[in-house]
């Protein structure tokens, strides 16, 4: 019996032959830590040796993201904590400003296909779309792979869902992943890994895959991959990385569910208060205005997720009693933003830009009021997200930005 | 040998309703938190919870959010074991990365009754009659969960 992506993947980590349900323990290639978090396994790592030393310093990666810029002492004092502490072991530090963690994982170079990275967060399951296999961890598991290198896994089973066709024009990634939840559901895919496959990734570009691969925690699974095509190849070039080998699954592996998409059949998606998993389409919504649009977050904070805000509110103006809120997943594509006249047009169009951060997701900044109805391209709306007013509605960057003119949510074709 | 007094939970009591985000930002110890625990199903549960008490939810338990302050908080409070139905998977980590004993198991329990858990023979015991079967454990995991979670399995053996 051949190998799911993740069986194959950690196959090749264990040295011997791994199947589903196997608990095995691994070397991780990559390991991030977040301010919510990271304070705990900082915590934990000094006290396992009184001297403790971080045994791979390259490895490792210690974000400032959720609680950034600090907006109160008990966050600054656990931000300087990290900063002190990446800075003397030697790890990289993503300062506050420069990017959400799971971004920096994507731009950081290490998450290659056939890599394991770990996170201690839930939605590190993001880079998997680099065909990789990237779970959620917590902080006492940094804490031990920090000074040994090592991860306990049990290997997930699969589930596959092969993408047939080509998206309309209006329809996204996004679009896509609330279809998926809406039809799965949060228990959905239990404990698994959504596995990707079909012609129709191709349409898909790394940004989209990545805010694809975002969503899938929604469905309970553990993780999502992504195959390793040309798309990625070539994606990988442009930031100079050259001659990667991805990770294929086996004709005959064997996967817990296998589910097939037409994707051309798909149109824009919203999820309504109080879950992800509550989706319908934009069009069967009834009226629902907003006072708040926020495009951003670590599921589509992306520059493709701006620049498509940004030819469709090209020289309009948002609604006047909307606030829009823009919060890029990192430095880099803020530059671009600035680089290719993005930023300004959204500017121009009433648009308030946060620094590269968790932003509203985080609860950091920009929460809505009682009785106020917020609409974001971020990943969550369970009750608490964004201070949740009257209830948050999650769509794709593009039903945002129609709707941020418009003032109620719409795909802007009436 | 687990026992303990049986404190239900519903369906879905995600990270979230563990630990509700806000109690984070403090970087108080779990010591402090755990009057906090389940505040987002179970408003009267953290703050009349003893040591030994086992919890017993249903579908789910433990899902969403990754945070590992909520099952610290548990750990703090004396929680030794879990039963639910199911488990979402950051809270399967956390449990056996704490020491708290994660047990699939579909059982009728009612609150305050007398849960008996046997990890080795894998036998859950209700008011000392009825009896459930539960899927044990590889020995390995036992072993982290036994001698006190991954942390301290790492200070004895230096490894994983």
């Amino acid at each position: 019996m051949g190998g799911t992506i993740v069986e194959k993947i950690l196959s090749a980590k264990a040295g011997s032959d791994v199947r589903a349900g196997d608990l095995l323990i691994v070397d991780v290639d990559v390991t991030m830590m977040h301010d919510n978090n990271g304070p705990s396994a900082i915590a934990y790592f000094e006290s396992l040796k009184e001297k403790g030393i971080v045994r791979s310093p390259e490895r490792h990666m210690v974000v400032l993201d959720h609680m950034s810029p600090s907006n109160n002492v008990n966050a600054a004092n656990s931000h300087k904590k990290m900063r002190e502490f990446a800075r003397k072991h030697g790890l990289r530090l993503v300062d506050t400003g420069e990017a959400i963690c799971h971004q920096a994982l994507v731009e950081s170079g290490k998450v290659l296909p056939g890599s394991v990275a770990v996170g201690t967060d839930s939605h590190t399951c993001t880079s998997g779309a680099l065909n990789a296999f990237t779970p959620g961890v917590g902080a006492s598991d940094i804490a031990v792979a920090l000074a040994c290198d090592k991860c306990w896994f049990r290997a997930p089973r699969s589930f596959r869902i092969n993408l047939h066709g080509k998206p309309r024009k209006n329809v996204m990634s996004k679009d896509l992943a609330l279809h998926i939840i809406g039809g799965l559901t949060e228990r959905g895919a239990p404990y698994q890994c959504v596995e990707f496959a079909g012609g129709a990734i191709a349409h898909f570009s790394v940004d989209e895959r990545v805010a694809l691969c975002n969503m899938m925690i929604e469905t309970g699974a553990k993780c999502a991959i992504m195959p390793c095509d040309e798309v990625l190849t070539d994606w990988f070039a442009a930031r100079g990385i050259h001659g990667v080998t991805g990770v294929a699954p086996d004709a005959d592996a064997e996967y817990a569910r296998v589910m097939d998409i037409d994707v051309s059949r798909l149109e824009p998606m919203v999820a309504v208060p109080p879950s992800p998993d509550a989706v319908r389409t934009v069009a069967s919504l009834p009226h629902t205005t907003i006072q708040q649009v926020v495009i951003g977050s670590c599921t589509n904070g992306r520059f493709e997720d701006f620049k498509i805000a940004a030819e469709i509110m090209k020289g309009k103006q948002k609604h006047p009693e909307v606030r829009l809120l823009l919060a890029p997943a990192s430095r880099e594509v803020e530059l671009r933003m600035l680089e290719s006249g993005v930023y300004r047009t959204l500017a121009e169009a009433g648009g308030v830009f946060i620094m590269p951060s968790c932003g509203p997701c985080g609860l950091n900044c920009g929460l809505v009021g009682a009785g106020e109805t917020a609409l974001a391209t971020s990943n969550r709306n369970i009750p608490g997200t964004m201070g949740s007013g009257n209830g948050i509605f999650v769509s794709s960057p593009l039903v945002a930005a129609y709707s941020a003119l418009a003032g109620y949510i719409t795909t802007g074709d009436e | 040998m687990i026992k303990g007094r049986a404190r239900i939970l519903g369906n879905d009591v995600g990270g979230a309703q563990i630990m509700p985000g806000k109690y984070l930002v403090g970087m108080l110890p779990p010591e402090e938190l755990t009057r906090y625990l389940f505040e987002g199903a179970r408003a009267d549960l953290g703050p009349t919870l003893l040591a030994g008490d086992v919890i017993v939810a249903g579908d789910n338990f433990g899902g969403g959010s990754s945070r590992e302050m909520g099952p610290r908080a548990m750990k703090a409070a004396g929680i030794s074991c879990v039963i639910a139905k199911s488990f979402g998977r950051a809270f399967y980590r956390a449990g056996i990365n704490l020491g708290i004993l994660p047990v699939e198991c579909d059982i009728q329990a009612r609150e305050m009754d007398t849960v008996e858990i046997d990890p080795a023979g894998g036998v859950i015991t209700v008011n000392g009659a009825a009896v459930y079967r539960f899927r044990k454990y590889p020995p390995l995991i036992l072993g982290m969960i036994f001698e006190g979670g991954l942390l301290n399995y790492y200070r004895k053996h230096g490894t994983l």
